[in-house]
C-alpha cells in the first residue's frame, strides 16, 4: 500500500510536466479502437489466424459491460462463462469447458497458475490495456496441451497514432461489497518506443446476497441481512509494457504482478457453524479462512523481418504463481494439532520459451513452422495437502500453413506433435492410518500427442461469411487427476486419481455463419460445434464409500467417451439511428455417451436481450449511451449425478455512461446497476452453489475516468 | 417489416429452448436413498458406557448400492469455531467410527438396525457427529448427520 501511495504522489508532480494533449486526439484513438468488434476476422494484432470463431473486445467494451473481476466482466460475450468464487475472483470457462482445458495466454505465453482447481481465480487485472480475444474452439495446434476448449488471448497494447504521454485515473465503486478502487495509468510514446505503466488497488467488503437463510446438508443457517461473512478482499496489481519498433527489430516487454487476499466464506471449508456467521468483525477485515495469491510475470516479445518473405517471432517468459491458503489449524482426530495458520501453500514457476519462422512463400501461402516449450515446478507446503510436488516439461512443433485462394477465400491447415515429462514426487501423510498414508504415488511419465487443424474461411459477398474448421486437440493428465488419493479440502470428495490416463484428446467441428446488411441489422453470427472425445477425463462416483472420517464415496478420474454440441447466436440490430438492441443466446448440450449422464458444470442455456441508446452529443457532454439488459439463465435440471439441479434466473441490468470534454482531457463517467430487482438467483457454475448460496444482490457501481 | 420479423423470431426461439430443457428432466437418476433415522435423536445426550443403536430406513428407486456409518468429533475437523474445544488429559482420544457396509445388494428398500455395541469410555467428552451415509446403484449419495453429546 505504501508503495502505491509513494507512486501515486510522483506521479501527481510528474504530471504537472506533461504536454497538453489535444482531446480531438484522444477521440480518435477512442474510435480507433472500436467498441466491439462482433465480426469474427482478427486483428492483426492477434497471431492466431485460425478459421474459428473469435470475439475480440477492448477496454471500451470492458467498461461497459464492468464486473468484480476480468472473467465475470468477459462472460457478457455468448459462449463465455465466469466461473465465480464470490464476488471478485472467477476463473474462465468457454462453452462450459473450464480448468486445463482452455488455455489464457498472455502475450504469447501460456498463463499458469493452479487452474486445475475449482477455487482459483484468473489471476490478471482487467484495467490494464489489453486487447482480449477470445477463441472458441481447439487450439492445440498454436498453444498445445491444455487449449481443447478454446483460448483467451491477452495482448498488451503497446502503440498509440500520436506520439506524447498519456494517463487515465480511474476512481471506482460499488455498493453492495463496498467496492473501493483506484487505478493510475500512464504512457509514453516517441518514436517508435512506448512505455506504460498501471498501478491498480481495489478493496471490498463481505458482499451480501438478496436472502435471509441458506440450508446446507439439512441445516438451515441464518445470514445476517444477507451478508456472507469473510467474502472481503483486496487486491493490488502493477503492469508496465515496454516497446520499440525498429526497422527490421520489434520489442516489447511485459512486467507485471498481482497480489491479492481473499476471504473465504466460512461455510465452504467445512459445515457453517451459527457463531461464525453472525460474529461481528469490521467489515474489511479478511479472517480466516482466507486465500493469498501472488502472480508475477516477465514476458518478453520479440520479431525480426529478414525480408518480405521472412520474419521470426519469438517469445520468452518466466512466471511465478504464490498462491497460499490460511485456515485455523485442524487436524483428523487425534494427529497433533499444527502450529501454523498456513494451511496450504502452493508455488508454482514456469519458464517458457517460443519460436516462430513465418515464411510468406508467396502472397497467396504463408507457412509458419513454429516451436514451443514450457518448464515447470511445483513446490508445496502447508498442513493440508491437495497435490504433490512436481516437474513438468513440455516441448511442442508446429507446422501451419495459410493460403489464400482467392482474397476472400482462405484456408488454414496446421499440423502439431508435442512431447511431456511430468516427474511427481510421492507424498505421505502420517496422520493417517497406514492404508491412508500415501495421498500421492511418485510417478515418471512421458506423454505425447498430436494435433491438427483444418479450417476455410471465405468471405462470400458484402453480407456473407462463413468459416468453418475441423480440428483436434490434446491435453496431458494434470497432477491431481494422475495421482491424488485423499480428501479435498474445498469439495470434500475423497478422490483417487488414476496413473494410467493417457493425454484426453478432442475432435471439433466448428461453423460460424455472418450476415450483414447495411440498413439496420449490423451483424447476425451463428457459431455452432460439434465435439466429440473419446477419453474425457472427470471425476465419477463409484459408489463405494471411502472408509475416512467424514468422507463420502470414493470419486475416480475415469476416461468416457463425451459428445457435446453447442451454437452461439448474436446480433446487433440498428433499431433506429439511436437505439441498438444486441440479442445473444449460448446453449452447450454436453453427454457421457456411456452412462448417458450429462457431463459436470455444464452452463445452462444463456439468453440475453440488450437495449441500448446512443447519442454523440447532447447538452455540451459527448457519447451518451444507457442501455437496459434483461439476462435469462435456464435452469439447470441436465446434471451429473451428485451435482444439484439449479433453477432459472431471470436478471435486469442498467449500464449508462457519460463523456464531459474538457480543454485538453476529457471526463467519463460509467454507471451501472446490476441485478436492478435484487433477484434471488443461482449460478451453476459457482464454487459456492454447493453451500445453495444465491448470487449478489443488487448493486450499483459507478466508475469515474479522468483521461489526459 | 423485416424489423419485426426478426424480432419475432428471436422472442419465438426463447420458449423453444426452455422446453427443450423441462424434456431433459425426464432423464437419468439423480437422487440419492432416502434416508430416515430413527434414533439416535439430533441433539440426543449420551453417557460413555450407553448402549448404542443406530436404526434407519433407506430407500431408493434405483436400489441401494453401500452405506457407511461415520462417528467423528464436531471439533476435530475443519470448523472454524473452536468455543468447544475440550483440552483434557492427552489420554483420552476423541473418539472416531466408521464402518462401511455392502451387505444391501441392490435392494430398494431396507430397515437397518446397528449395534454398535457401549460407547467407548476412554474417549473425550463433547460434541459429535453421526453421520449415515448411502449411496445408490448409480452412484448418487446423500447423507445425513446430527449432533450428539458424549459426556
Amino acid at each position: 500500500m505504501k508503495i502505491y501511495l509513494l507512486g501515486l504522489a510522483y506521479t501527481i508532480v510528474g504530471m504537472q510536466a506533461l504536454y497538453a494533449q489535444n482531446l480531438a486526439d484522444s477521440l480518435a484513438f477512442e474510435a480507433y479502437l472500436n467498441e466491439v468488434v462482433v465480426e469474427v476476422k482478427h486483428a492483426s494484432s492477434s497471431s492466431m489466424p485460425l478459421a474459428l470463431p473469435s470475439q475480440e473486445v477492448n477496454g471500451l467494451w470492458l467498461q461497459k459491460y464492468r464486473a468484480g473481476s476480468l472473467m465475470q466482466s468477459l462472460e457478457s460475450l455468448a459462449g463465455v462463462q465466469a466461473m465465480p468464487v464470490g464476488a471478485t475472483l472467477s476463473k474462465p470457462m468457454i462453452r462450459g469447458l473450464g480448468f486445463n482445458r482452455i488455455a489464457v495466454v498472455q502475450n504469447g505465453i501460456k498463463h499458469q497458475g493452479q487452474q486445475w482447481g475449482a477455487d482459483h481465480g484468473l489471476e490478471i487485472n482487467q484495467y490494464a490495456p489489453n486487447l482480449f480475444y477470445v477463441h472458441q474452439g481447439p487450439m492445440s495446434l498454436q498453444i498445445g496441451s491444455d487449449a481443447i476448449g478454446g483460448v483467451l488471448e491477452v495482448e498488451s497494447v503497446c502503440s498509440k497514432p500520436k506520439d506524447g504521454v498519456n494517463g487515465d485515473l480511474y476512481l471506482y465503486g460499488g455498493t453492495n461489497n463496498g467496492l473501493l478502487g483506484s487505478v493510475i495509468s500512464l504512457d509514453y510514446q516517441r518514436n517508435k518506443n512506448y512505455w506504460s505503466l498501471q498501478m491498480g488497488y481495489q478493496t471490498t467488503t463481505d458482499y451480501k446476497v438478496p436472502t435471509d437463510e441458506f440450508n446446507y446438508l439439512n441445516g438451515q443457517y441464518h445470514l445476517n441481512k444477507g451478508i456472507l461473512k469473510n467474502t472481503a478482499s483486496r487486491e493490488l496489481s502493477v503492469n508496465t509494457v515496454w516497446s520499440k519498433q525498429g526497422k527490421r527489430l520489434n520489442s516489447r516487454l511485459l512486467v507485471s504482478f498481482i497480489n491479492s487476499k481473499i476471504g473465504f466464506f466460512a461455510g465452504a471449508h467445512g459445515i457453517p457453524s451459527s457463531i461464525d456467521l453472525a460474529r461481528p468483525k469490521s467489515k474489511r477485515s479478511i479472517e480466516l479462512p482466507h486465500q493469498r495469491v501472488g502472480h508475477y510475470k516477465a514476458i518478453y516479445n520479440g520479431d525480426y523481418t529478414f525480408n518480405f518473405k521472412n520474419q521470426v517471432f519469438w517469445d520468452l517468459g518466466i512466471q511465478f504463481n504464490d498462491r497460499a491458503e490460511f485456515a485455523k489449524p485442524h487436524s483428523h482426530d487425534d494427529a497433533p494439532l499444527p502450529t501454523t495458520n498456513k494451511e496450504l501453500s502452493l508455488k508454482l514457476a514456469t519458464t517458457s520459451l517460443n519460436g516462430r519462422w513465418l515464411y510468406k512463400l508467396n502472397r497467396k501461402n504463408h507457412i509458419s513452422l513454429g516451436i514451443n516449450s514450457e518448464l515447470q515446478y511445483n513446490r508445496i507446503g502447508g498442513y493440508s495437502f491437495l497435490i504433490p510436488n512436481y516437474n513438468q516439461s513440455a516441448i511442442g512443433f508446429y507446422l501451419a500453413d495459410k493460403y489464400y485462394f482467392r482474397d476472400n477465400l482462405s484456408m488454414s491447415l496446421g499440423v502439431r506433435y508435442d512431447l511431456g515429462h511430468l516427474n511427481v514426487s510421492p507424498y505421505t501423510d502420517m496422520s493417517f492410518d497406514e492404508q491412508y498414508q500415501q495421498r500421492a504415488i511418485a510417478l515418471d511419465k512421458v506423454f505425447h500427442d498430436y494435433s491438427f487443424s483444418w479450417g476455410v474461411a471465405w468471405d462470400i459477398n458484402h453480407s456473407w461469411s462463413l468459416k468453418s474448421n475441423i480440428g483436434k486437440s490434446f491435453r496431458m493428465p494434470g497432477v491431481n487427476e494422475l495421482s491424488v488419493n485423499g480428501v479435498h479440502h474445498g469439495t470434500f470428495r475423497h478422490e483417487l486419481g488414476n496413473p494410467n490416463l493417457k493425454p484426453e484428446k478432442s475432435y471439433q467441428w466448428d461453423l460460424n455463419i455472418d450476415y450483414k446488411q447495411k440498413e439496420w441489422l449490423e451483424v447476425l453470427t451463428l457459431n455452432a460445434f460439434i465435439n466429440y472425445f473419446p477419453n474425457y477425463i472427470y471425476l465419477n462416483p463409484s459408489g463405494n464409500f471411502s472408509w475416512l472420517p467424514d468422507a463420502g464415496q470414493y470419486f475416480e478420474y475415469a476416461e468416457s467417451r463425451v459428445f457435446r454440441w453447442g451454437l452461439e447466436l448474436m446480433g446487433t440490430v440498428n433499431l433506429t439511428k439511436t437505439l441498438v438492441w444486441h440479442p445473444q443466446l449460448a446453449y452447450v448440450h454436453a453427454e457421457d455417451m456411456k452412462s448417458k449422464y450429462p457431463i459436470p458444470f455444464t452452463p445452462p442455456l444463456d439468453l440475453s436481450n440488450e437495449l441500448g441508446f446512443h447519442k454523440s452529443e447532447v447538452l455540451g457532454l459527448e457519447d451518451f449511451y444507457i442501455g437496459f439488459t434483461h439476462q435469462y439463465k435456464g435452469a439447470q435440471n441436465r446434471v451429473a449425478r451428485n451435482e444439484l439441479k439449479t433453477q432459472f434466473a431471470s436478471l435486469f441490468n442498467l449500464a449508462s455512461r457519460i463523456t464531459l470534454p474538457l480543454k485538453s482531457s476529457f471526463i467519463k463517467l460509467n454507471f451501472q446497476a446490476q441485478n436492478l430487482l435484487n433477484t434471488t438467483s443461482y449460478n451453476h457454475l459457482s464454487f459456492y452453489r454447493y453451500l445453495n448460496i444465491p448470487e449478489m444482490g443488487r448493486t450499483f457501481r459507478l466508475e469515474f475516468q479522468y483521461s489526459f | 417489416m423485416k424489423k419485426s420479423l426478426y424480432l419475432s423470431l428471436a422472442l419465438i426461439a426463447f420458449p423453444l429452448f426452455t422446453s427443450c430443457n423441462d424434456d431433459d428432466d425426464k432423464g437419468k437418476d439423480t437422487q440419492g436413498p432416502k434416508i430416515t433415522l430413527y434414533t439416535p435423536a439430533d441433539g440426543q445426550h449420551m453417557h460413555k458406557g450407553d448402549e448404542l443403536i443406530v436404526k434407519f430406513q433407506l430407500a431408493d428407486e434405483s436400489g441401494i448400492q453401500s452405506y457407511k456409518l461415520d462417528i467423528h468429533s464436531a471439533a476435530g475437523h475443519t470448523h472454524e469455531h473452536d468455543d468447544h474445544v475440550h483440552t483434557r488429559a492427552e489420554e483420552l482420544k476423541n473418539w472416531s467410527y466408521q464402518k462401511v457396509y455392502t451387505d444391501m445388494k441392490g435392494q430398494k428398500e431396507a430397515d437397518v438396525q446397528l449395534d454398535l455395541g457401549k460407547v467407548p469410555t476412554d474417549i473425550k467428552g463433547g460434541d459429535y457427529h453421526l453421520g449415515v451415509l448411502a449411496t445408490d446403484s448409480f452412484g448418487n449419495e446423500t447423507q445425513h448427520f446430527i449432533t450428539i453429546e458424549v459426556e
